[in-house]
């Protein structure tokens, strides 16, 4: 029986037709967002595609008005703090990462985008109350309002 | 278990009936073809994980002209002969897109056995542009409009941008700072469509705090202008001149922040509100220098004295003479003026250091 599933499944896989291996989904003035990371994040976060794709993009966006990336030891870092608030080692936590549909590597990518978004909105905060999740979502968009006025941003359905 | 054995069976088998059924009986399914496709596939899945790992046997093109293609071409001919991932796939629409010749892409793969495939970039060209349409802008400036238009271009992002760019600097130098620019194509027209929105003007310029210093002096080293469109992006240097105002007074502690405060609920009319804490005056206190020396009486030809009201420009000015006086003793020097600030005596010990330039 199992001989017989393993055939019909390389056979159908060798004759089916043609597949969508990638696309572009947006461009925020010339840099892409990708269909391969939409259909990730839609995966992981459990968003429409639509919803997945505007993230993307307002991630764009910010990493440019940032102006700085992450470190590699900065999200090393992030990690030893999530695995240790979660109290398992570096192991059992990328461990959990792949069972929830994510490599090691996006899950750093990712790390590293809510990292720089911290640090971006920090940095603009001015003074802005920024206790509640509220207040931080609010500044969040005011702040991301005039980037999305002056990119020039291709959506691609 | 065996329940999803099962299910996995009968929807295989549903499928080969229904290829089995579109041909003639007992005629073999066709072996795929490395032909390039002539059409992009309307239908196909995103399942990239089924073809990664693969050789890619084959690179085809659509949807460009003779000419762009060749120039697509060289931006993803390396692929052919290499393994398919997902890494190289972004890199090549990443080629392509910076090209600029191109807008959309997607890439599709078809195996032609478990370990081959044939990959197609299907692309959409930026088109040819006739002409270009202003919708809205009222408020553009000739020189400008006669700037965004123009024929015989290709829609590149770097046209856009250019004079997406333009139109937003004339915008932001008017005050129209929500004003919105987009593009868009009809055949081979680009229409930039524009909205001003409001635009704010500054009612009133305002320096909250200021006593120490006459208002008029400190209108007089802002950019502000009652009357004049508000400049977000230049009030910062305004406050760097009125600090630099105060520390020339003594006011080394000075903190100048600026905001823009509007006047009614309805956004445009704007106040510029510069608020000052001016903090005590402060005096020179001990002076000194080390390094070269100048000279026993170099200090005492200084413009800045013990007890004097602290000031920047005269230190500056200071600086300047020592080099002269370097100078004329035939030497050339780096003047470096360190400070220590007294908060309890309100006081800025000086000392110059002098070191002499190969």
């Amino acid at each position: 029986m199992r001989a017989l599933l393993l055939v019909l499944v390389v056979s159908s896989s060798s004759f089916a037709g043609p597949v969508l291996v990638d696309r572009v989904s947006a461009a925020v003035d010339g840099q892409l967002v990708f269909q391969s990371q939409v259909e990730k994040r839609v995966i992981t976060q459990k968003v429409s595609p639509r919803v997945a794709r505007a993230e993307l993009i307002d991630a764009l966006l910010i990493a440019k008005d940032a102006g700085f990336t992450p470190t590699e030891s900065e999200i090393d870092g992030a990690l030893d703090t999530i695995a240790k608030g979660n109290a398992v080692d570096r192991t059992a936590l990328e461990a959990e990462v792949k069972r929830q549909g994510l490599t090691v590597a996006e899950y750093r990518e990712q790390l590293r985008g809510q990292l720089l978004e911290m640090r971006w909105i920090l940095a603009r905060a001015n003074g802005a109350s920024l206790k509640t999740d509220e207040e931080r979502a609010a500044l969040r968009e005011k702040l991301l309002a005039p980037l999305r006025k002056r990119a020039v941003i291709e959506v691609f359905e | 278990m065996s329940r999803v054995a099962v299910l996995l069976l009968l929807s295989a088998c549903a499928t080969q009936q229904a290829v089995v059924r579109a041909l003639p009986p007992s005629t073999p399914p066709p072996p795929p073809s490395d032909a390039c496709p002539t059409s992009a596939p309307s239908a196909a899945a995103f399942a990239p994980e089924t073809v990664f790992g693969a050789r890619v046997e084959k690179l085809c093109l659509l949807g460009a002209g003779d000419e762009t293609s060749l120039r697509l071409r060289e931006a993803v001919a390396p692929r052919e002969g290499t393994t398919l991932d997902a890494d190289g796939v972004r890199s090549d629409l990443t080629a392509l897109v910076d090209t600029g010749l191109i807008s959309q892409a997607s890439v599709f793969a078809e195996s032609l056995d478990p370990k081959r495939v044939v990959v197609t970039y299907v692309v959409v060209e930026r088109a040819l542009i006739s002409a270009v349409r202003i919708e809205g802008g009222p408020s553009l400036s000739a020189e400008v409009r006669q700037y965004l238009e123009g024929k015989n271009f290709r829609d590149t992002l770097s046209q856009r941008n250019r004079r997406r760019d333009l139109a937003r600097a004339f915008y932001d130098s008017q005050g129209f700072h929500d004003a919105t620019i987009d593009f868009r194509t009809a055949g081979t027209e680009l229409i930039i469509a524009i909205t001003e929105g409001p635009r704010f003007m500054v009612e009133a310029v305002r320096f909250d705090g200021a006593k120490a210093v006459k208002v008029k002096d400190l209108e007089k080293v802002v950019e502000a202008k009652s009357g004049a469109p508000v400049r977000p992006e230049r009030l910062e240097d305004d406050v760097g001149r009125l600090t630099g105002l105060y520390f020339d007074r003594g006011h080394v502690a000075v903190s100048v922040t600026q905001q823009q405060v509007p006047r009614s609920g309805a956004p445009g009319p704007t106040d510029i509100v510069f608020t000052i804490v001016e903090g005590p005056v402060f005096r020179v206190g001990v002076l000194s220098m080390k390094g070269l020396s100048l000279g026993a009486d170099a200090l005492a030809g200084l413009e800045t004295k013990k007890g004097a009201v602290f000031s920047r420009v005269v230190i500056q000015r200071d600086l300047e003479k020592l080099r002269e006086r370097a100078r004329k003793q035939g030497k050339t020097v780096d003047v470096e003026p360190f400070s220590e600030v007294d908060q309890a005596k309100h006081t800025v010990g000086l000392t110059f250091e002098i070191t002499e330039k190969p």
